[in-house]
C-alpha cells in the first residue's frame, strides 16, 4: 500500500534534488567571469537552456538570477558572455532617434541619450525582449549602427 | 644651489662675450623672439662645441643633469615657492627614477642587475621651464582615487569625479590591505602635488578627477558615462585607462561594442579637439604567471601569447596604447607586445626586494607561500590609499618602504603613515604618458588628440636596439635562444637558427616571431614591443610649442574611418606553413593604421598568425601563430579585428598582402600538465582543412 506513494515521494525528491543541483550550477555559472570557457561536462550539467540568435550567432541563455539586470550567455565555443540587455544606437543624432523611433522606444525598460556623443542606449527587461527590440529598431532605421553588445572579456586593472 | 635661469643665462652670455662675436643674424633672431630658450637652441645648433659644456655645468649646478638632455634655459612661466623647480623639493623624489634616473637613489644603491642602462622621461627641463600641467584636467578611470591623500588633495577636482558604487562624487576606494590602491597610484604618477611632501607627479599642477568604475555593476553603460558621456567626465582633457580585457575574441564593429562608440565620440569633445585617451597595453607577456588558465606551453617567455588587440578598444586610433619599460632600459618582463602599441612609458619590474626594490634576487614570502625572484628591479613610486591597513603599503608588504619602516634620511621614517607606495605594470606606464601629455597640453592647450599622438611619436626614443637578437634573462624567464629564433610551424617549437622578416613568404615553414625595430618606408621606426619608443617630455613640449607657433601643423580632430572591404572568402585552409590569404588594392593616402577583420568557421583561431606586407615592403605581425585561443579551442569567430601602426606615414597606394602564419593545430604543448592539446577543427590527416572557411576584410585608416 505504501509502495506507490513512497516511489512517488522518492521521485519527487530526486526531481527536486536535480532541480536544486541544476539551480546551483546555474547560479555558479552566472557568477563566473566572462570569457571563461566551460568544459563539456559543465555545459551538459546545466541541462536544457533557451537560446537566442544575435547577428547570426546562437547563444544559450543562462536563466536570469534574481535581482540581476544582465544576462549570462554561452556561445558555441562554450564561452561565457554577458549582456546588459541593452541595444546601442551609435553615430546617430539623438534627436533623430527620438523622432524616428519614438513608438518603438516606448517598449523599452529605459532609454538613455548621450546627445553630445550621438549615442542612445535602450535597455530592455530581458534578453528576449532586447533581441526583438534590436530587430525592430534596425528595421525602423535601416543602415544605422545598431547592436546588442555581448562582452566576452572582463575588464580588469592592467 | 638655487636654480635660477637668469644665472645660467649670464654664464652663457659671458662665455660668448669673451669667445664669440655674436652674428648679426643671431641678434635679429634674438630681438624677434625675445626668448631665452631660443638663444639656447640657436646657440646649440651653431656652437655646440662651446655651449653644451657650459649648459651642462650650469644645469648640474642647479640640480638638473641626470639623463635629461637638451635642457633649456628660459624665462620661467611659473610663479610661487616652487616656480621652475623640479622634484628636488619633495622628500621621496630620489626614489622616482622615472623622472630623475641618473640622480635617483637606485643609481647608487641598486644592484647592477636591478638598475642601470635605463632612461627617464626627461621631464626635469620641462619643469624648469615652468610647465607642470597647469590648466589641464586628467580623469583617472579606475577602481577609485583616495582624494584625501596629502599629495593628491591639492589637485583633486571633485566636479570631475564619480563613484559608480556609491553614486557620489567621492571616488575614494574601499580600505583594503594589498588592494584598492591602483587608481590612487595612477593618479599620483600623473599629478601628485609639489608641496614638500612625498612624491611629485609628472605634471604636479594638473587637476585630477577620479572615477571608481572597475568592479561595479553596469560596466558597459557606466563606461560610456566615464568616457565623456556624463557632465563630469566631459570636462577631462585626458582620460587615463589603466585597465583592459584582452582574453576574448570580441567583434570589432562599432554597434557591437559601446567602448568603440564612446572612443569615436570622444574625438568631438574637448571643444572639438578630442579627449586624449591613454590606455595600458596589458601585462600578459608572461601570461603563465597571470592565473587565467592561459598556457603558452614551450613558447612561454618568447612572445606574448595574448594579443593586446584582443581588447578591441586598442584597435581605435583614439587609444594611445602604452607598453612598459623597466629601469634597465628594456621592456618590462610582463609588458604586452603587439602592433597596436603606440608608445612606451615607465613601468619597472616587481620592486619586491630590499628596502625600495633595489635588490635583484631573493625570496619573498607571505604566510606559508614563498617565491624566489631573480632579475627583479624597482617599480614606479607614487601615492597610496592612506594608512597602514589599506592600499599597497601595509604592514605585511614586501619592501621596508611599503611596510612604512624605511629611512632615506637617518632617523626619519619615509613612509610612516603608509600614504605612499609603488606599482608596476603597464598600469603604471600609461599614467607616465598621461603625465607627459599633460605637460604638452599645458604648453599648448590647442593640440588635438591627433596632434598629441603625433608628438608623442615624434619625440620618442628608440630603446633596446637589437633586442630581437638577445636572449631573455629577466624576472620571470630565462631562455637560451634569442627572440628572433625561427619557429617551426610543423613541430610548434623553436629552432636554433635565427631569421628576419624575409623568412615570411608563401609556403615558408620556419619564421621568426619577433622582427625587432623595423624602419618603414616613411622613415619611422616601429616595434611590436615598444611602438614608436619612449617619449622625451622636453622634446614633446618643444614640438607642442612649435605647433603653437605654426597651427597649420595641427591635424583635425575628426578622422575618417572607412568601412572594411571584403577581400576574399578562403575556402579550405592550409596549416603548418605561411600562406598568402588575400590581397588588398589601395588608393593613395597616408597611412595611419592598417586593419584586418576575420570571420571564420571550422578554423582554429589560436593556430594561425597574421602578417601584413605593405606595398613598400614593410612587414608587421598583427597576430602570433600560436596564441591563447589555442587553449580555448576557438574555431568559430566573427569580425575578429587586428591592426598595425608599423606602416604609419607610408603611402597606401598599391597591393597589400595578407599572410596567414599557421602552426600545427594537432599538437599544442601544455606546460601545466604536459598533455598535448588539439584543435577540434584541425584536419584529421595532413595539413589542409577542407571544411575551413575564412572571410578576410581589410582597410587603411588614413591620417
Amino acid at each position: 500500500m505504501l509502495i506507490k506513494p513512497l516511489r512517488y515521494m522518492l521521485g519527487c525528491l530526486a526531481l527536486l534534488g536535480g532541480t536544486m543541483a541544476g539551480a546551483q550550477n546555474l547560479s555558479s555559472i552566472a557568477s563566473m567571469p566572462v570569457g571563461q570557457v566551460l568544459s563539456p561536462e559543465q555545459l551538459s550539467a546545466l541541462g536544457k537552456m533557451p537560446s537566442v540568435d544575435i547577428d547570426g550567432q546562437t547563444y544559450l541563455v543562462v536563466p536570469v538570477q534574481a535581482g540581476g539586470s544582465s544576462t549570462t550567455l554561452i556561445d558555441s565555443s562554450r564561452r561565457l558572455g554577458r549582456t546588459d540587455n541593452q541595444v546601442s544606437i551609435v553615430e546617430q543624432p539623438t534627436d533623430k532617434v527620438r523622432s524616428q523611433l519614438a513608438g518603438l522606444l516606448g517598449r523599452a525598460a529605459s532609454v538613455k541619450y548621450y546627445d553630445h556623443m550621438n549615442i542612445t542606449l535602450v535597455r530592455y527587461a530581458s534578453i528576449q525582449q532586447a533581441v526583438q527590440g534590436l530587430a525592430d529598431l534596425r528595421a525602423a532605421m535601416p543602415g544605422a549602427a545598431i547592436g546588442l553588445p555581448v562582452s566576452f572579456s572582463q575588464r580588469k586593472i592592467q | 644651489m638655487k636654480c635660477n635661469s637668469a644665472y645660467i643665462f649670464e654664464i652663457i652670455q659671458f662665455t660668448f662675450y669673451v669667445r664669440i662675436r655674436i652674428s648679426t643674424n643671431f641678434k635679429e633672431k634674438r630681438e624677434e623672439m625675445h626668448c631665452k630658450t631660443y638663444w639656447v637652441i640657436y646657440l646649440k645648433r651653431n656652437f655646440k662645441y662651446l655651449l653644451l659644456p657650459v649648459a651642462a655645468a650650469s644645469l648640474v649646478a642647479c640640480g638638473g643633469g641626470g639623463t635629461s638632455q637638451d635642457s633649456p634655459v628660459s624665462t620661467c612661466i611659473e610663479a610661487g615657492e616652487y616656480a621652475c623647480k623640479s622634484g628636488e623639493t619633495e622628500p621621496l623624489y630620489s626614489l622616482q627614477w622615472v623622472l630623475n634616473y641618473a640622480k635617483s637613489y637606485f643609481s647608487i644603491n641598486a644592484e647592477a642587475d636591478a638598475f642601470g642602462g635605463g632612461i627617464d622621461l626627461n621631464v626635469e627641463p620641462v619643469h624648469r621651464l615652468g610647465y607642470k600641467g597647469q590648466g589641464v584636467k586628467v580623469l583617472v578611470v579606475d577602481e577609485g582615487v583616495d582624494i584625501g591623500n596629502e599629495d593628491l588633495k591639492p589637485n583633486i577636482d571633485r566636479s570631475m569625479s564619480w563613484n559608480f558604487r556609491t553614486m557620489t562624487d567621492d571616488p575614494t576606494p574601499l580600505q583594503i590591505a594589498s588592494a584598492g590602491a591602483h587608481g590612487t597610484n595612477v593618479a599620483g604618477i600623473i599629478g601628485a602635488a609639489q608641496n614638500g611632501k612625498g612624491v611629485m607627479g609628472i605634471s604636479p599642477l594638473v587637476k585630477i578627477g577620479g572615477a571608481l568604475w572597475l568592479g561595479t555593476d553596469n560596466m558597459n553603460e557606466n563606461h560610456v558615462e566615464a568616457l565623456g558621456g556624463a557632465s563630469w567626465s566631459q570636462k577631462a582633457d585626458i582620460i587615463n585607462a589603466s585597465y583592459g580585457g584582452d582574453l576574448g575574441s570580441a567583434t570589432y564593429s562599432i554597434e557591437s561594442n559601446m567602448d568603440l562608440a564612446a572612443l569615436r565620440a570622444m574625438r568631438g569633445l574637448r571643444n572639438g579637439k578630442g579627449i586624449v585617451y591613454v590606455k595600458s597595453a596589458g601585462n600578459s607577456f608572461d601570461s603563465d604567471n597571470f592565473g587565467y588558465d592561459i598556457r603558452c606551453g614551450d613558447l612561454y617567455g618568447f612572445y606574448d601569447c595574448i594579443n593586446p588587440s584582443n581588447d578591441v578598444s586598442t584597435l581605435e586610433p583614439t587609444a594611445i596604447v602604452t607598453a612598459a619599460l623597466n629601469a634597465k632600459g628594456q621592456a618590462s618582463s610582463y609588458s604586452s607586445a603587439g602592433s597596436v602599441v603606440w608608445v612606451t612609458g615607465m613601468g619597472g619590474e616587481g620592486g619586491n626586494l630590499g628596502k625600495y626594490g633595489e635588490i635583484s634576487s631573493g625570496t619573498i614570502s607571505r604566510g606559508s607561500r614563498s617565491k624566489t625572484l631573480t632579475h627583479d628591479g624597482p617599480n614606479v613610486y607614487s601615492t597610496d590609499v592612506r594608512g597602514c591597513d589599506a592600499g599597497y603599503s601595509f604592514k605585511d608588504a614586501f619592501t621596508t618602504f611599503l611596510k612604512g619602516k624605511s629611512e632615506l634620511r637617518p632617523g626619519i621614517k619615509d613612509n610612516e603613515n603608509c600614504d605612499y607606495s609603488s606599482m608596476n605594470g603597464t598600469s603604471a606606464a600609461a599614467p607616465t604618458i598621461s603625465g607627459v601629455v599633460a605637460l604638452m597640453l599645458s604648453a599648448n592647450p590647442d593640440l588635438t588628440w591627433r596632434d598629441v599622438r603625433d608628438i608623442l611619436r615624434l619625440s620618442a626614443r628608440k630603446v633596446d636596439m637589437g633586442y630581437e637578437k638577445r636572449t631573455r634573462n629577466d624576472v620571470t624567464a630565462s631562455l637560451k635562444l634569442p627572440y628572433n629564433s625561427l619557429f617551426d610551424l610543423t613541430s610548434n617549437s623553436f629552432t636554433v637558427k635565427t631569421g628576419s622578416k624575409e623568412y615570411v613568404f608563401d609556403n615558408s615553414t620556419q619564421v621568426p616571431v619577433e622582427f625587432g625595430w623595423q624602419m618603414n618606408a616613411a622613415g619611422d621606426y616601429f616595434s611590436n614591443w615598444y611602438g614608436f619608443g619612449v617619449p622625451d617630455a622636453y622634446k614633446a613640449v618643444e614640438i607642442a610649442l612649435d605647433y603653437k607657433k605654426d597651427p597649420t601643423k595641427s591635424k583635425a580632430s575628426l578622422q575618417a574611418v572607412p568601412t572594411f572591404s571584403q577581400l576574399k572568402i578562403v575556402s579550405g585552409f592550409n596549416y603548418q606553413s605561411v600562406m598568402k590569404i588575400a590581397e588588398f588594392q589601395s588608393k593613395s593616402s597616408t597611412v595611419d593604421a592598417f586593419q584586418v577583420r576575420l570571420t571564420g568557421e571550422n578554423i582554429c583561431l589560436g593556430n594561425f598568425g597574421v602578417v601584413v606586407e605593405s606595398p613598400a615592403g614593410t612587414k608587421s605581425y598583427l597576430k602570433m601563430p600560436l596564441d591563447h585561443f589555442a587553449t580555448d579551442d576557438l574555431h568559430t569567430f566573427k569580425n575578429f579585428g587586428l591592426s598595425s601602426y608599423a606602416f604609419y606615414g607610408e603611402n597606401s597606394q598599391g597591393t597589400w598582402k595578407i599572410y596567414s602564419v599557421a602552426s600545427n593545430p594537432s599538437f599544442f604543448p601544455d606546460k601545466n600538465d604536459g598533455n598535448p592539446q588539439f584543435c577540434s577543427a584541425a584536419p584529421a590527416t595532413g595539413t589542409f582543412a577542407s571544411n575551413a572557411k575564412l572571410w578576410v576584410e581589410a582597410r587603411v585608416i588614413p591620417q
